[in-house]
């Protein structure tokens, strides 16, 4: 390139230093075709063959995906994950944002409280489905017992398919500190002065909240929307080591039901199938927030 | 010591310490023979043995391997337990070509992973060492569909139990009742579970301990003769709606709990609580593996823990339906061969042994039964009397006499649970619906599980 003319000492520098950047790189770059690309690719493969993972596949056609429409399971699963995720995530949103709003005050002990509220995110989800188990023991639960204190009768909450997927919502509502610490964060960046200005103009503390806050961080509300759905409708482990999908179905989520086609009944391609019908889904609904998001998510310096 | 490294020299290393990571990966593993040793006799093996992650399990594994290897020095057996989720890790391992060279499955599974090519028949090897030892003739029937599959021999039986009535002997005592016999009625159960309900002390006793799997209620479906499939190897045809079989299936699931309310629901049983080990519920239909939790409520039992929560039992066969006729639920595990082994020579020759009296031993002295009669009154009878304070373990052997399984082919017990009985069981334990609307329902999808799974076969 014409004025672009490299010394020869310098060329090999830089010769050097691009060879060791691909050197560093290449970990994460075998990593990513191995375990990403390639098992991606594969699945996409395998929607359109028969495979039981022990004998080769062979090519069905679309058949796989006409059987995704014909599946009673698959509306069953998909009817439950989309309760659990539409009845779920805005909860978390809101509990997740009182949670910020009372740990965004100065008081003695903040950082305790806000490690605190955390801590369970940190909790390996086994373990945090085996305590859960244990505080919704219908007998025996802390739970139950709570309730007793205000004459509710106990709940059989992992036995009733009324009462199931409204516990698997409670239990994700314990995991809300991540949400929480992004509020948070979003909370302690909303400029002081626009408060002040607003006192001045006499604004009320709920009309500082909602004409404010609210449209303030509306840029975190909605990540932690996008990030939410599509975690809610990927959800497997709690069930699988609580329920296995019962009492009568009622907690049979998407991933689970791939799970048990791929793993247990040898329908390797039908399980990639549905995986891809979850893919789309959550592609779908995340373009879907993000065309809506125009609507009601403020950017700063963007155009008004 | 202050070492400077360049970052040249950093990448060198780096790549010198892969590159022996990598060749070092290639070398022989350690205890493998070195191409050409003429010295040896007979070329050092290691084949591996696929087995459940039990304390007990792992116990009766060491022996039998230690005793093997020193029989058989040239042959190594490494052991792989799988914990959990056993049967999923077997199919990644397959699939990966991973699988040990002996595995271990339960007797009504196996089938559809042989239907597969998973494993080796095992009939030549058979027939060339004319090897019968754990074939009884006596219990043919019961073998014929454990461990043969569409005409093939695949299973060397591992060890092979009946389930029978475990009643608790206290809350007999305090109902001041006998305690059940072999020649009872369906009727003498029905009405005991309920005679042994009701309080005691303060406390809810229960006659009776329902149990929901399928596997386990095969045995009370056919107790009269009746069969819930045409055949129960790769069944045609669903017959759950037969209406005795409606009946029992009634009573195991739905009326018991909801209905007399003799048996706690599965939420007053949730976490260990109200079950017979615990010592307010009379009678369980359980196998010898349950010893040790009527011994210590543990799966595995020290002698402290036993002297603290030993509940004194008995054992009875089932009950007979009112035409004398009674089935009881008998399986056990077997040991296949994986059809990829490079050892299939070293591979039969731990099968046999596995089968034979050396290790069979150390099956008995668990608790699980051994796999012929012989075995079951040499080794398994005297050792579960004075291990366990069973005072009659008879019934457990006579129970093979009717003996049966519930299904095996790739249509299996898991497929069917997962897809209609499972759903279709939790309506009726949880009171929503009784056997007699829920079961012709289940019989159709059922059905249409078949048809399906038949229809794919061409």
């Amino acid at each position: 390139m014409p004025g672009r003319e490299l010394k020869p000492g310098r060329s090999a520098v830089a010769r050097r230093q691009a060879w060791e950047g691909r050197i560093f790189a290449l970990p994460f770059i075998l990593g990513f075709l191995a375990f990403w690309l390639y098992p991606m690719s594969y699945s996409v493969y395998l929607v359109f063959q028969d495979w039981d993972l022990l004998s080769p596949p062979s090519f069905v056609g679309l058949d796989n995906i006409v059987e995704l429409f014909r599946d009673e399971s698959i509306g069953i699963s998909l009817g439950n994950t989309s309760y659990y995720t539409f009845i779920g995530v805005p909860l978390q949103l809101v509990l997740a944002l009182a949670l910020a709003l009372l740990l965004n005050v100065k008081v003695r002990g903040l950082a305790i409280y806000r490690t605190l509220f955390y801590l369970p995110a940190m909790t390996p989800i086994v373990a945090s489905a085996i305590v859960w188990l244990q505080i919704l023991h219908p007998e025996f639960g802390i739970l139950n017992s709570f309730l007793r204190n205000f004459g509710i009768e106990p709940v059989n909450w992992l036995f009733d398919p009324r009462a199931a997927k409204p516990a698997f919502i409670l239990m994700t509502l314990w995991g809300v500190g991540p949400q929480m610490v992004i509020f948070l964060a979003g909370l302690q960046g909303v400029p002081q002065s626009l408060y002040e200005a607003a006192e001045i103009d006499g604004a009320s503390r709920s009309q500082r909240f909602l004409f404010i806050t609210i449209p303030m961080i509306s840029s975190i509300t909605f990540f932690n929307l996008v990030v939410g759905v599509i975690a809610s409708f990927q959800v497997f482990t709690t069930a699988f080591i609580m329920t296995r999908g019962g009492p009568q179905n009622a907690t049979l989520f998407l991933v689970l039901y791939l799970y048990r086609n791929g793993f247990q009944y040898f329908k390797m391609g039908y399980a990639s199938a549905i995986a891809w019908m979850l893919f789309v889904i959550i592609v779908a609904f995340t373009v879907i927030q993000f065309r809506l998001a125009s609507r009601w998510v403020y950017e700063e310096g963007a155009p008004a | 010591m202050n070492i400077q490294l360049t970052r040249r020299s950093f990448l060198r290393a780096a790549a010198a310490t892969l590159g022996l990571g990598a060749l070092s990966a290639c070398a022989a593993p350690a205890g493998a023979p070195a191409s050409g040793d003429a010295g040896a006799a007979m070329e050092a093996v290691e084949i591996a043995w696929y087995e459940w992650g039990d304390v007990l399990d792992k116990e009766i594994a060491d022996r039998s391997i230690a005793d093997f290897q020193a029989e058989n020095p040239h042959i190594q057996v490494r052991l792989e337990q799988a914990p959990g989720q056993y049967y999923d890790k077997l199919q990644a391992a397959l699939a990966g070509g991973t699988a040990a060279d002996i595995i271990n499955n339960q007797t009504w599974l196996w089938q559809s992973f042989s239907a597969k090519g998973v494993y080796q028949p095992l009939d030549e090897l058979q027939a060339r060492d004319s090897y019968d030892t754990p074939f009884p003739a006596a219990w043919d029937s019961v073998y014929e569909t454990q461990t043969r599959f569409r005409g093939e021999l695949y299973g060397i039986p591992w060890n092979m139990n009946s389930m029978v009535i475990f009643y608790s002997k206290k809350p007999f005592d305090n109902m001041g009742l006998d305690y059940p016999t072999d020649d009872w009625t369906y009727e003498d159960f029905v009405q005991l579970t309920m005679d042994l309900t009701g309080e005691v002390d303060g406390q809810q006793q229960f006659g009776y301990q329902t149990n929901s799997s399928y596997e386990r209620l095969a045995c009370w479906m056919r107790l009269n003769g009746d069969k819930e499939w045409d055949q129960e190897i790769e069944p045609r045809e669903a017959l759950w709606d037969t209406p005795a079989i409606m009946e029992f299936i009634d009573f195991q699931l739905y009326a018991c709990i909801n209905e007399f309310g003799v048996s706690p629901t599965p939420a007053m049983m949730e976490g260990g609580n109200n079950q017979i080990d615990s010592g307010n519920v009379a009678m369980k239909m359980e196998g010898p593996w349950f010893f040790p939790k009527m011994a210590c409520r543990e799966w595995s039992c020290t002698e402290e823990a036993m002297a603290e929560n030993y509940v004194p039992f008995g054992v009875a066969q089932l009950p007979k339906a009112s035409n004398g006729t009674r089935a009881h639920m008998v399986f056990g595990h077997v040991l296949l061969m994986n059809s990829r082994t490079e050892h299939p020579d070293e591979t039969w020759e731990f099968l046999k042994f596995a089968g034979g009296e050396g290790a069979q031993k150390y099956v008995a002295q668990s608790g699980r039964q051994p796999v012929t009669p012989d075995f079951n009154e040499r080794l398994w009878k005297p050792s579960t009397i004075e291990k366990w304070g069973l005072e009659n373990p008879q019934p457990l052997i006579d129970a093979f006499e009717s003996g049966i399984l519930h299904l095996a082919g790739e249509v299996d017990d898991r497929y069917i649970t997962a897809e209609a009985y499972g759903p279709a069981r939790d309506r009726m334990v949880a009171g929503d619906a009784d056997a007699f609307e829920v079961v012709p329902e289940l019989n159709a999808k059922i059905q249409g599980l078949l048809d399906e799974y038949w229809a794919s076969q061409g």
